[in-house]
């Protein structure tokens, strides 16, 4: 992140652990403080919930994947860098989650076969494109309910470019943050975005909306 | 600044993330190119659409309590998480 950038989120967040803060709760959860744990849970349970779903598409795993996150979070506090964002830190465990998710899901496996390798934009990038048309759900494009269509395609990009859009769209973390979750530069997001937003505008055809 | 490069900084211009130099550097080009500023109106458009096509789902205080009792028994050892 830039300079500027980084100050105004630096302004957010408490140099000294206030009572209540995520610096604070990270310490009694080392201490292996149950109500300290509670207050983790309610604070981010919601959107490691709701990341996980737009990541998962068997709805029946939800709460076995959030519950593992937050057995490895309360694990793992001992090992937690202060020097981190701890929100960016519960993310990057539901992340991983996921992932190993994804590699034990056989439906996941077919679902990503037509996955693009380099998804950064390789030399396949058009080969991609055309057999991600010829995979979009029947008249998909022809929906009425536009909402609808645009879940559907999202759902089809390649999984670290749907992990950007989700973190960025709906989970509104800065381009820093889902660097440090993802474990990947700054720039290999940027363009993890940009190519998931071009291709949803190829897909849909907005390029002249 | 020129068109090529726009796309490499479009993103950190729309969510407010420039540095300052990238800031008035993008500021400049799409004042000064059409195409630019264009381009750069369809992406808020979309992220703007994509925004609003999915609300947050709501986890109800029964799915809350269930997961944390499973974890609280996990973490006690009574049973698996899962």
């Amino acid at each position: 992140m830039d300079s500027t950038a980084q100050n105004k989120r630096n302004l957010d967040v408490a140099t000294v652990p206030r009572p209540g803060s995520d610096e604070e709760l990270v310490v009694r959860l080392a201490a292996g403080d149950a109500g300290a744990f509670d207050q983790v849970f309610d604070r981010y349970h919601k959107q490691i919930y709701n990341f996980i779903r737009k990541q998962v598409s068997e709805r029946e795993n939800i709460e076995d994947l959030v519950q593992e996150v937050f057995l490895r979070v309360f694990k793992s506090a001992k090992n937690f860098d202060p020097e981190k964002k701890f929100s960016s830190w519960v993310y990057k465990i539901a992340l991983n989650e996921v992932k190993r998710h994804w590699k034990k899901s056989a439906a996941k496996q077919t679902y990503s076969l037509n996955t693009p390798v380099g998804d950064e934009g390789s030399d396949s990038e058009r080969q991609d494109f055309i057999e991600d048309l010829r995979e979009l759900p029947e008249n998909v494009l022809e929906r009425e309910n536009f909402s609808e269509t645009l879940k559907v395609l999202i759902d089809r990009l390649p999984d670290k470019q749907r992990t950007v859009v989700i973190l960025k769209i709906y989970h509104e973390l800065t381009f820093e943050e889902i660097s440090e979750i993802c474990e990947c530069p700054l720039s290999t997001v940027l363009s993890r975005m940009r190519y998931a937003v071009n291709k949803l505008r190829r897909w849909l055809g907005v390029d002249e909306d | 600044m020129d068109c090529k490069k726009i796309q490499d900084v479009i993103f950190n211009f729309v969510y407010g993330e420039s540095s300052e130099a990238e800031l008035l550097a993008t500021r400049d080009h799409l004042e000064k190119c059409g195409d630019c500023a264009r381009e750069k109106q369809v992406i808020e458009k979309l992220l703007d659409k994509i925004k609003n096509c999915e609300a947050q789902e709501t986890v109800t205080e029964d799915c809350r309590d269930r997961m944390l009792s499973k974890i609280k028994n996990s973490l006690a050892g009574e049973e698996p998480a899962s």
